[in-house]
C-alpha cells in the first residue's frame, strides 16, 4: 500500500460545545471553517475540498453547504461513519492531496443538539435498529453497550472500579482542557461508583453526554504547510476495517485488532513507541477493548494495565484521551469522531493549552462506531508524527 | 400508564408478529438455508431474495444480561428495571431479547458452564412481535402476551405492570 508521505494535518479546531443549542448544524460547521481559515491564513478560495461528517445536517448536505458558505470546491466527501469519521475523512483527503484531486481539504465534523434530537436519532438509526434494537427497551446505544460491557466484564474479570480509573483520569485531563463541557467538575472514584444507574452495569459516568459542537482540521501537502508556516503533523500509518469479526457472537474486539499489525508495520514503530493514545470512548469498555486491540496492552488485560499505569496528560506512562475524551468533553454527534484526532494534532503541534503533553512526538488515534444492531461496525486507526516545521 | 412500546417496523420486521403460537420463527433463506436476523429482504449470504419464516432451534446460550434503569420511551421507563439479554443460537445468530427475571441473575462468567435459555416470540402491548428469553423449562408453554411471558400478573386494574 502506498504510504501517506507528503501529507500534512494542520490547524486543529474544536469549538462551540454546548449541551443544547438552537443553532442549526451548518452554523457549527461554518464556525469551524472560519477558524480553519483564520488559523491557516488561507482564503476560502484556497480550500478546494470539503469533507463533512454530521448526524444532524439533513435536510442539508455537504454540497448545499458549498452554496451556504459561498465556496466552489472541486472535491467533496460526506462521512456517515460516526466515531470513525475523522480518521476516514483524513484518509480520503490525504489521497486526494497526494493524487492532485484537491490541494487543501477542510475536514470537519459538526452537530447541533436540541432536547429530543438524540431520541429521534437512535429510535430509527437504521432498519436493523428499527426492528431489532429500539423495540427492546428503547435505550439507544446504552442498551447495546450495556450488553457488550457486561459480557466484557464477565469474560475478563473487570470491575466498575477499573472503569473508574479510566473515567477519573479522563476527567482530570478535562479539568485542564477549556473546551470540555464537564471540565469544570472534578470526578472521584467514589463519585463514579455511586452515580445513578443507567443500564446496569452502565452508570451515569459511563455514558457520554450528547451535545452540540464542531471539530475540524486542514489536510494539505507538507510543502504547502511549510510555505504557510503552519505547524503540522504527518500520517505515519492509517488503517480501517468495517464489520470486522462479524461471526463473533458478541463484540469482544473491534476492527482495530485487525488493523493493528499493518498499522505498526506501516509506521515502522511498535506500540511502546507511542507517546499519547486517543481511543473512541463512547463507553469505557470500548476504550479498554481498543487499548487491547491496538496492542497498547495484551488482550483482556486493559483493566490491569489501567491499574498499573498513569494515563493522565501529565503522567509518566501513557497519556490517554488527553482532552478528557467524549466522556468529559461531551459527544457532539459525528464531530465526536474527530475529537481524538483533532486533539492529537493539537498535542503534536504543541498547540494544546493547559493539557499539553510535554515532548509528545507520536500519537495513536482510534475511531470506532456505528451500531446497526448489536455491535459497532466501523473501525479506523492512525499513527501520527510531529512534522518538521 | 402512557403510550405503547415502539411500534415502528419495516415490512419484514412487522412479519415477526404474524408468527403465532410463541414458537421461535426466523427468516431462513430458501436458497442456502441461512438463518437470518434482524429481519431483511434478502439473504446476507447468497443475496437471493426468497426467504421464509421457519421454526428454528429456540435453545440458545446466554451471553449477557442487563437491567435498563432508563429508556427513551415512557412505556419502558414506567416498567424499570427492564431486563435485556443477548442470546446466541446454534445457527450462529445473536438475538437481543426481552428477558424473564429468573434467567438474568445467573452468572455468565463461568464459560465452562454456559447457561441455556429458551427464546419465544410474543406480542407486546403495541401488537408487535418481540423476542423473549425464558428459562428452558418454559419451552412449549403458551403466552398470550409479553407480560404473561415475563410472568407478570395481568389484571385489569393492576396498578403497576398490567396493560
Ligand atoms: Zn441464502
Amino acid at each position: 500500500m502506498q504510504d501517506y508521505r507528503g501529507v500534512a494535518l494542520c490547524t486543529p479546531v474544536s469549538r462551540d460545545y454546548a449541551r443544547y443549542s438552537t443553532r442549526a448544524t451548518p452554523w457549527f460547521v461554518g464556525r469551524v471553517l472560519r477558524d480553519l481559515l483564520a488559523g491557516s491564513g488561507l482564503k476560502k478560495s484556497d480550500v478546494d475540498g470539503l469533507a463533512v461528517a454530521s448526524f444532524s445536517l439533513a435536510p442539508d448536505t455537504v454540497v448545499t453547504l458549498c452554496e451556504y458558505f459561498a465556496m466552489e470546491p472541486r472535491w467533496l466527501e460526506a462521512l456517515p461513519f460516526g466515531g470513525a469519521s475523522g480518521l476516514l475523512a483524513i484518509q480520503k483527503a490525504a489521497r486526494a492531496v497526494q493524487c492532485g484531486d484537491a490541494e487543501v481539504v477542510a475536514c470537519m465534523g459538526g452537530d447541533t443538539s436540541a432536547p429530543g434530537n438524540f431520541r429521534e436519532l437512535v429510535s430509527d438509526f437504521s432498519t436493523f435498529t428499527r426492528d431489532a434494537g429500539y423495540p427492546y427497551g428503547a435505550a439507544g446505544p446504552n442498551g447495546v453497550f450495556a450488553l457488550i460491557t457486561q459480557h466484557y466484564m464477565d469474560k475478563h474479570g473487570v470491575s466498575r472500579s477499573d472503569f473508574a480509573r479510566l473515567c477519573v483520569a479522563q476527567r482530570y485531563n478535562a479539568n485542564h482542557y477549556s473546551g470540555a463541557l464537564l471540565g469544570h467538575k472534578t470526578l472521584s472514584e467514589e463519585e463514579y461508583l455511586s452515580a445513578p444507574e443507567i443500564a446496569s452495569p452502565l452508570h451515569l459516568f459511563d455514558c457520554v453526554m450528547p451535545c452540540a459542537g464542531g471539530e475540524g482540521l486542514l489536510v494539505m501537502s507538507t510543502e504547502r504547510a511549510r510555505n504557510l508556516n503552519l505547524a503540522y503533523v504527518e500520517i505515519a500509518a492509517l488503517g480501517q476495517m468495517f464489520n470486522a469479526y462479524s461471526s463473533d457472537a458478541i463484540q469482544t474486539r473491534t476492527g482495530a485488532a485487525a488493523i493493528a499489525p499493518d498499522l505498526y508495520n506501516q509506521a515502522g514503530i511498535g506500540p511502546r513507541d507511542v507517546d499519547i493514545v486517543q481511543t473512541y470512548d463512547d463507553y469505557p469498555a470500548m476504550s479498554l477493548m481498543q487499548l487491547e486491540d491496538l496492542k497498547i496492552c495484551s488482550a483482556g488485560k486493559a483493566a490491569q494495565f489501567l491499574r498499573e499505569r498513569v494515563t493522565t496528560y501529565d503522567g509518566e506512562d501513557i497519556p490517554h484521551n488527553t482532552s478528557g475524551g467524549q466522556l468529559s468533553v461531551g459527544q457532539a454527534g459525528a464531530a465526536a469522531g474527530f475529537l481524538g484526532l483533532v486533539e492529537a494534532v493539537r498535542q503534536l503541534t504543541e498547540q494544546a493549552a493547559g493539557n499539553q503533553v510535554l515532548g509528545a512526538k507520536t500519537a495513536l488515534v482510534s475511531g470506532y462506531g456505528m451500531v446497526n444492531y448489536d455491535r459497532g461496525l466501523c473501525s479506523a486507526a492512525g499513527i501520527f508524527k510531529s512534522g518538521k516545521a | 400508564m402512557s403510550g405503547l412500546p415502539p411500534t415502528n417496523r419495516t415490512q419484514q420486521g412487522s412479519e415477526l408478529a404474524l408468527q403465532s403460537d410463541n414458537e421461535l420463527m426466523l427468516q431462513v433463506c430458501d436458497h442456502c438455508n441461512t438463518v437470518l436476523y434482524p429481519p431483511r429482504e434478502l439473504c446476507s449470504r447468497c443475496l437471493e431474495e426468497n426467504l421464509s419464516w421457519r421454526p428454528v432451534n429456540a435453545r440458545g446460550t446466554l451471553l449477557a444480561h442487563v437491567e435498563l434503569a432508563r429508556s427513551f420511551e415512557d412505556w419502558f421507563s414506567e416498567r424499570t428495571p427492564w431486563l435485556l439479554v443477548t442470546v446466541r443460537l446454534q445457527e450462529g445468530v445473536s438475538l437481543i431479547c426481552h428477558a424473564h427475571a429468573s434467567i438474568t441473575r445467573v452468572q455468565t462468567s463461568d464459560s465452562s458452564k454456559p447457561v441455556s435459555v429458551h427464546v419465544s416470540i410474543c406480542k407486546d402491548a403495541g401488537g408487535s412481535g418481540v423476542l423473549v428469553a425464558m428459562p428452558e423449562s418454559a419451552a412449549g408453554e403458551k403466552f398470550a402476551s409479553l407480560e404473561a411471558a415475563l410472568g407478570w400478573p395481568v389484571a385489569e386494574d393492576f396498578g403497576g405492570r398490567a396493560v
